[in-house]
């Protein structure tokens, strides 16, 4: 693994394009734009306040900045660096910004939730949607970018309403059962929405397209119910996690739970590989390191090497005691994610937070269990294969993949730790297929 | 009651026991009866209470112990034991009467007791159970209650929230009035010039027809997807059923052959299963052309499936009653071989199948170290040899026999072809010979003519001779007709001088011709079994018959005394002119 030389970034802003090609990330009010390859600095844009937000369009030829103190959005083009545009929502305030996936539009969304202004860079035509829902996950796209689902709240009731995106027309919108809705996501075939209530009341509702109820699906009653949803690439299965350490997962013939996946502290399965990260103190890395050292020295505060280690089964896994009393325990799945080809689940269970499990959706179990020397802050996979990079806020980053997992230092500075990553698509070019994955730091 | 404790009189313990013993005859001796003693109601009677039975009344204190009875059944309301007093100072009798009355009550009373005490034990128990229930209601009861509690905070919570949230949603409605009237300018997007669209067209208005548009649309998404379901679990179907059809297939297969056989319990699933196969039969050819996913074939087809499953599953446990049956029980059924003989008859067989083994092991092993011992050059020459060894002498002995033969016969011939020029030369002189005298007898011939008869002869020989000569010369080649002979050597000679120049079959005819049996006995090596008889060939020449020998073979092994038998061959005078 190449790492490149540490570039300064602010507000872990840093995106790669969607076709691979570009690595926009910000520095205070500039916007750079760099070369995939050669990181070269292509363009370099100067906003008007400190930006919060940054978001490619999806044809790669625009980056929008958001700037939410100051209420403004400005739109940078790649192919015209003069080419300049600023929404500005005045005294509507700005909370929320993001495209259309058409790359023409800009839904902005005002304070207080109060509505969505969906400004055109085509025409002079502005739409407002009222009553937008403020919620976790209030809108989504569908993947092949013709419809839009938004969820909203009127007279203390749900609905959500699906919009045409070519046109903005209203095409549906219905009321759905939920006490307070918290989240809704399109399958990626496009054909059925899943709308799941607050973790007060465990509910996942499956509505089609034309807005009729498919199915709805309760696991259990009073106690604290979803925590986190993610659909399967193929739209065969929904994964639900929820705050009792379980993944239930439903399939897409009869929406009814075709199993679930337990998360508990101890591993007694002699089938699971276990990989622990152990530490190596550099004075002891004598001999063959598996893992391919670090290019930079190290700092003088040395953060020490570290690899992994099968653990023999029975392996008990650190937890945490969550507070009784507060709101949003720590307890429960926290983070969902499936590999691009369906083949693996990838979970965190918020009571063991040093530890990733790998489920094996073939054989529906168990597949791995990686355990962090500190808590796992964010994982992500890889677009194209299944590759699953971890960082857990250290100075490293872990990969893992069928064949093995590695921890790689990330050469940096000091205190500078990844907090966060983001992977690029794979490019394919005329020699290499390789794919990039930014690190993010914190200052 | 328990001062007559005290009573009791160690001394008479001995005679205690034998009272105890009395006291289970039935008779009514005042003794026995002034042992029994009626403790507590709750100790039942065992065999130590005798003893304090005995204990209370001794053959000493008989007067004390009825007086103190008295005393305490009066008090407790039964009639005195004593029989009424006549007066003061007399002794009273004891009332046995009343005793015996007494007895009885006391063991009414006694009988009562124990009832009443039953009966406050079952009392006792029903009450213990009624609390363990009750309080289980009640722990449910909690629970509901706290449920309920719950339900009605969570209600009274969503009132709240609600309540709060309509509040919140005037104020933003207000908000927003206020935001909208104020028509900020500020609200504004600035852009230096319109960007085309992403798919390059030109936007549209939004119209009915666009509304049906993308109604239209919305619902072909929605219907390919489904399509494309339907598809899949279409497959998916026609893949289990054929993996269905296959199994009860096989399950018929399986189970066909047991039929066959008489079994002892023929059960109803036995009958039920042979119409089953010919009922299936006829199924599976159905099936077959109904590919279709009606109700009716995919009932049909799961109810054989179930009905084979079922069957296959009574045969299975059949079998596995009858393997635990003869494995406890023994040698019941005569089919059935026990385990253990089972057991002992395939370890003897695996004992003899090893010692086989071992057995063709051993043999190998020395056959190969004959074959393969290491020994010199010579001797594994000469064994190699060993069988054919004999023969091989015989052969070069009569290799070297024949080379012999072959040296003489050599050396004959060059003594042949030596006398042949030899007589050649003579033949020439005779000849001239010959002319000169017959010029001489021509000249003599009118002076001698009793010469003339022999010369005549002579003439008429040599002139037949010569003419049979060109005859023969002629007629050689046929080999096989025995030929008249030649009148004496010169006959000979003139054959031979004609004949060796011309072909070598003549010198051969002459050579076989004259194959003497001098060398009768010799053996000819090349010839085969069937060829060489040499004697006859032998005899042959002998003959006065000139045949021949028409076996080429022959020719070498008669090399020898062609030229004597040459000079000897007699002459026959019949063939003469």
């Amino acid at each position: 693994m190449n790492f490149s030389e540490v570039f300064k970034l602010s507000g872990l802003l840093c995106k790669f394009s969607p076709d691979g090609k570009y690595l926009a990330s910000c520095v205070q009010y500039r916007l750079v734009v760099r070369d995939v390859n050669t990181l070269q600095i292509l363009q370099l844009y100067t906003c008007l306040d400190q930006i919060q937000h940054i978001e490619w369009s999806a044809d790669s030829l625009f980056i929008l900045c958001a700037m939410y103190k100051r209420g403004l959005v400005q739109v940078w083009s790649l192919e015209q660096p003069e080419w300049h545009c600023r929404i500005d929502e005045g005294s509507a305030g700005l909370v929320a910004s993001c495209w259309s996936p058409d790359g023409r539009h800009i839904l902005n969304t005002t304070e207080f939730h109060l509505r969505i202004t969906v400004w055109s860079l085509c025409t002079k035509s502005v739409s407002y949607i009222k009553y937008p829902k403020a919620c976790q996950q209030g809108i989504t796209f569908t993947r092949d970018g013709r419809y839009m689902a938004l969820a909203e709240r009127r007279d203390c009731k749900d609905y959500v309403s699906v919009f045409v995106c070519s046109d903005w027309q209203l095409l549906r919108h219905f009321d759905t059962d939920t006490q307070d809705l918290a989240g809704i996501e399109w399958a990626p075939n496009g054909c059925v929405l899943a709308v799941w209530d607050t973790c007060l009341e465990y509910k996942v509702l499956l509505y089609s397209l034309d807005g009729r109820l498919l199915s709805a699906y309760c696991a259990y009653e009073w106690s604290l119910g979803i925590k986190s949803v993610a659909w399967s690439p193929s739209s065969q299965f929904l994964a639900v996690g929820s705050y009792d350490g379980k993944v239930r997962i439903l399939n897409h013939v009869t929406w009814k739970m075709i199993t679930d996946f337990e998360h508990p502290a101890t591993i007694t399965n002699p089938k699971i590989v276990v990989y622990k990260e152990a530490e190596k103190s550099p004075r002891l890395a004598l001999g063959s390191l598996a893992f391919p050292p670090p290019r930079a020295a190290a700092g003088p505060l040395a953060s020490t090497e570290s690899k992994y280690e099968i653990a023999s089964v029975p392996v008990a896994l650190q937890t945490l005691k969550p507070v009784a009393d507060r709101a949003n325990p720590k307890i429960g799945i926290g983070a969902l994610a499936f590999s691009p080809d369906s083949y693996f689940l990838a979970t965190r269970n918020d009571n063991v937070p040093n530890a990733i499990w790998i489920w094996d959706i073939q054989k529906l179990r168990l597949f791995v269990v990686l355990e962090q020397l500190s808590p796992v802050r964010s994982f992500q996979w890889d677009p194209q294969q299944p590759r699953l990079a971890i960082c857990t806020g250290g100075s490293k980053v872990y990969l893992w993949s069928p064949a093995g997992c590695v921890s790689v230092q990330v050469p940096g500075e000091g205190e500078h730790c990844p907090l966060g990553g983001t992977l690029a698509n794979e490019r394919l070019s005329a020699d290499t297929h390789h794919g990039s994955f930014g690190a993010l730091s914190g200052t | 009651m328990g001062d007559w404790m005290t009573v009791t009189d160690p001394g008479l313990s001995s005679e205690s026991k034998n009272i105890s013993q009395n006291t289970s005859e039935t008779k009514m001796s005042p003794s026995s009866l002034y042992s029994q003693q009626v403790l507590c109601s709750s100790i039942p009677l065992s065999k130590n209470v005798h003893s304090f039975f005995s204990a209370f009344c001794t053959e000493q204190n008989i007067e004390q112990s009825i007086s103190y009875l008295d005393q305490e059944l009066t008090t407790f309301g039964f009639p005195s034991l004593y029989e009424e007093s006549k007066g003061k100072e007399t002794k009273r009798e004891l009332n046995i009467v009343a005793v015996l009355n007494c007895m009885n009550e006391l063991l009414i009373l006694q009988r009562k007791n124990l009832l009443a005490q039953e009966n406050v034990e079952t009392q006792n128990l029903k009450l213990g159970s009624d609390m363990d229930h009750l309080q289980s209601c009640y722990a449910k009861l909690k629970v509901q209650k706290l449920q309920n509690i719950i339900a009605s905070r969570a209600t009274q919570y969503n009132h709240d929230m609600k309540r709060k949230e309509r509040e919140y949603n005037k104020l933003k409605e207000r908000l927003h009035q206020l935001v909208m009237n104020k028509k900020d300018k500020k609200i504004a997007m600035e852009v230096l010039n319109y960007v085309g669209r992403a798919d390059g067209k030109r936007g549209s208005w939004r119209t009915g027809k666009t509304e049906a548009r993308n109604e239209d649309e919305m619902y072909k998404i929605l219907l390919n997807d489904y399509e494309y379901r339907q598809k899949q679990i279409l497959m998916e179907n026609a893949e289990l059923k054929k993996v269905l059809q296959q199994m009860k297939k096989e399950m018929i297969s399986l189970l066909s052959p047991q039929k066959q056989k008489p079994r002892e319990r023929a059960d109803d699933g036995t009958g039920t299963v042979l119409s089953d196969v010919e009922e299936d039969a006829g199924e599976l050819n159905r099936e077959s052309m109904w590919d279709l996913s009606c109700e009716t074939v995919r009932e049909q087809l799961t109810n054989s499936i179930r009905k084979q499953w079922r069957i296959l599953k009574s045969h299975v446990e059949k079998l596995d009653n009858q393997v635990s049956k003869v494995h406890l029980e023994g040698f019941n059924d005569e089919d059935v071989i026990s385990r253990q003989d089972h057991e002992q008859e395939t370890e003897k067989l695996e004992l003899e199948i090893q010692q086989c083994k071992e057995m063709i092991k051993t043999q190998q092993q020395l056959l190969q170290q004959q074959l393969a011992t290491a020994c010199d050059d010579d001797t594994t020459s000469l064994l190699r040899d060993c069988y054919l060894l004999e023969e091989k002498e015989r052969l070069k002995e009569e290799w070297s026999l024949f080379k012999e033969q072959k040296k003489n016969f050599e050396k004959e011939r060059r003594s042949f072809t030596e006398a042949a020029i030899r007589l050649g030369l003579e033949r020439k002189a005779f000849e001239e010979e010959r002319a000169s005298w017959l010029k001489q007898q021509f000249l003599n011939m009118t002076t001698f003519d009793h010469q003339n008869s022999e010369n005549v002869k002579l003439f008429s020989a040599f002139s037949g001779s010569s003419d049979r000569d060109n005859l023969t010369v002629h007629s050689r080649p046929q080999q096989k007709k025995p030929h008249s002979v030649s009148n004496g050597s010169p006959a000979c000679t003139s054959k031979l001088t004609k004949s060796l120049p011309a072909s070598p079959s003549t010198s051969d005819f002459c050579q076989t011709r004259s194959c003497v049996s001098e060398h009768s006995s010799v053996n000819v090596l090349n010839i085969s079994p069937e060829e060489s008889k040499p004697n006859q060939v032998g005899r042959e020449c002998t003959n006065p018959k000139w045949s021949v020998a028409s076996r080429p073979g022959a020719r070498e092994g008669c090399y020898s005394g062609c030229s004597v038998t040459c000079t000897n061959s007699h002459v026959e005078k019949d063939d003469l002119p």
